[in-house]
């Protein structure tokens, strides 16, 4: 087995990881604490290519695969949780979704200005009474004519601030119920009776925004809809699946640099004579946070690889999502503690981390829903 | 304007250690490109008008890791002097085989090359591979300027300006511009661009003039300052 990234892989990580130590460290705190992420550093993404990583060259995309797309959101986790969260919401699921399931006329009329990052996705599936139980989405999309009628909200929208292109999931035959009866459809966010609420205050990733989504009587061309009406839902998991990969390879990221600012901190804090990285409790520590890391860092591009090679890979989507993101809360919650007093205040961004980490076990699904996929396949399949 | 670029793949001095009992350098990731010719390809971009850039190494398999971000900043293809005769040479007889790739590559208007090497720093890559070439050279160039025939240049510190007729060679002073980064779009790209392996046969050199065979200074010990 070949365990060894590719030239374009480790020069894409290369790239990333000098980008993210020049632009966007920098700005981390102030991302944090304005809850915004500058549109000058997202105009510098857009220069960089972050915004098109795994789509094919055809569809204007840079043609790194899952893969590519990982190494570069692993880099990125490193720096800051919010633009991870930018990137991720527009790539791996906003955009992936019409990547995956549209018709060649949808791709090339929306793909190339995604990829370009000119236009930035959203994915819109939760709604107030829907989150776990996503088949319960009320919002409707009525056919009249050559369009359909979008009437409902949607909620939490990553993006929802800012995106250009959201892909919206709309009930299209009641009757049917999730299965034939929900479609995944192309709105733009200048057609009229779309609206977006006020920013969430949020715990973390603060700088990432995530609001409310409104369509009242939002006429969409049937052209719009996503690969066949009434196969929403499927695109919609699809989708998720491919989200959840990425996720782990941020994870990674965010513990990586974890793990450095700790040594960093524990062989220069002095304390009963001696750095405390030659306390045998810190060193514990540390070494439970790397192997946890190897662990994730392993399955995360394990995962990549499969989903590259066109295997099936929803029950490792989503072993990866839930193990990488409770794995990372163990890990700030280390560095937190290895850094003691420091690690609690403002001046240092382990805070940030630790707060930041916590989403990661709620969206793309909570890992409640995580386990609901993996136990049902375990239980259809009868065996590993 | 054809421009050629001689690059030293350096270790990667973030990653690499002094090891106290061999004596020597011990390297723990792959090379990079020095820095100096980093800016090099720089002032190489600033002035190739539509041209060519060309980049050029004495190196081993390790070399491409160092060549390719090169080809990703813009630089449209590389050659690679990697026959094991011309390893572990120092800047004499680098000089001399990276000035018969370059010849053999065909007519270049300008030969540029970092000032000094993050490892060694001792600079004599550039005049020594300008009298291989029997070309004029500057060292130490900041920034310069192109017009018909003739490269105008300002040099680091009290060194001053100049100009020369082309072709000619300059040295870059480290840290003078600022590298561009690639893109993710060009690092894929410069996956595919080429990258030419020369050998010494090809490059019509002899044994003794190239690699270990052909240097003039032996490295014989390799440590830090004592605190």
């Amino acid at each position: 087995m070949d365990f060894t990234f590719t030239e374009e892989q480790q020069m894409l990580r290369d790239m990333t990881r000098k980008f993210m130590e020049n632009e966007v460290k920098p700005l981390a705190r102030q991302i944090d604490d304005e809850e915004k992420i500058p549109t000058e550093l997202i105009a510098k993404m857009r220069d960089q290519g972050f915004f098109g990583i795994p789509f094919g060259e055809e569809y204007g995309g840079v043609g790194a695969g899952e893969m590519g797309y990982c190494v570069v959101l692993e880099e990125m986790g490193r720096g800051s949780a919010s633009v991870v969260v930018l990137l991720a919401a527009h790539t791996s699921i906003g955009t992936m979704a019409i990547y995956l399931d549209g018709s060649e006329e949808l791709k090339h009329k929306y793909l190339p200005a995604l990829c370009s990052g000119e236009k930035i996705a959203a994915f819109a599936l939760t709604e107030q009474g829907a989150g776990s139980d996503a088949a319960a989405i009320a919002t409707t999309a009525v056919p009249d004519g050559d369009d359909y009628v979008i009437n409902g909200s949607k909620l939490y929208i990553s993006n929802g601030d800012i995106a250009d292109v959201i892909t919206v999931f709309a009930v299209t035959d009641k009757s049917l119920g999730v299965r034939g009866g929900v479609s995944a459809l192309v709105v733009e966010s200048s057609m009229p009776g779309f609206s977006r609420g006020p920013k969430e205050r949020k715990m973390g990733i603060r700088g990432a925004g995530t609001c409310e989504l409104f369509f009242k009587d939002v006429r969409v061309p049937k052209s719009n809809v996503i690969g066949k009406v009434g196969m929403g839902f499927l695109t919609a998991m699809k989708t998720l699946d491919c989200g959840r990969l990425s996720l782990g390879a941020a994870c990674v990221g965010a513990a990586k640099e974890c793990i450095d600012l700790c040594i960093n901190h524990a062989s220069q804090r002095v304390q009963f004579g001696e750095p405390i990285i030659k306390k045998q409790a810190i060193q514990w520590m540390l070494a439970d946070m790397a192997a946890e890391t190897f662990a994730m860092e392993s399955m995360a591009y394990r995962g990549a690889w499969m989903y590259d090679q066109g295997m099936k890979t929803s029950r490792e989507a989503a072993a990866i999502k839930m193990f990488c993101s409770e794995t990372l809360d163990r890990i700030v919650d280390r560095a937190v503690q290895i850094h003691g007093g420091l690690g609690y205040m403002a001046e240092y961004p382990i805070e940030m981390f630790y707060r930041d980490s916590r989403i990661n076990r709620i969206f793309e699904g909570t890992n409640e829903v995580q386990r609901m996929v993996i136990a049902s396949e375990l239980s259809r399949k009868g065996r590993y | 304007m054809r421009i050629a670029i001689c690059l030293k793949p350096v270790p990667d001095l973030a990653t690499a250690y002094v090891s106290k009992s061999r004596g020597e350098l011990v390297e723990q990731s792959k090379r990079v490109p020095n820095p100096a010719d980093e800016n090099a390809m720089a002032l190489a971009l600033s002035l190739r008008d539509g041209g060519e850039v060309a980049v050029f190494t004495v190196g081993d398999e390790a070399a491409p890791d160092a060549l390719r971000p090169l080809l990703a900043m813009g630089a449209d293809r590389a050659y690679l002097v990697d026959d094991e005769q011309a390893q572990g040479g120092d800047a004499l007889a680098d000089a001399k085989a990276l000035a018969a790739a370059i010849r053999k590559a065909g007519d270049f208007d300008l030969v540029l090359c970092g000032a000094s090497s993050l490892v060694h720093e001792v600079g004599q890559l550039g005049p020594r591979l300008a009298e291989a070439l029997g070309l004029p050279h500057a060292t130490r160039v900041t920034s310069a300027q192109v017009s018909g025939a003739t490269v105008s240049f300002s040099r680091a510190g009290s060194l001053g300006e100049g100009s020369l007729s082309l072709p000619a060679v300059l040295t870059v002073e480290p840290g003078c511009n600022s590298p561009p980064l690639p893109n993710a779009i060009t690092v894929m790209k410069a996956a595919r661009k080429p990258i030419d392996s020369v050998s010494v046969e090809e490059l019509a050199l002899e044994p003794d003039q190239v690699g270990a065979a052909g240097a003039a200074v032996r490295l014989r010990l390799t440590q830090l300052p004592e605190p």
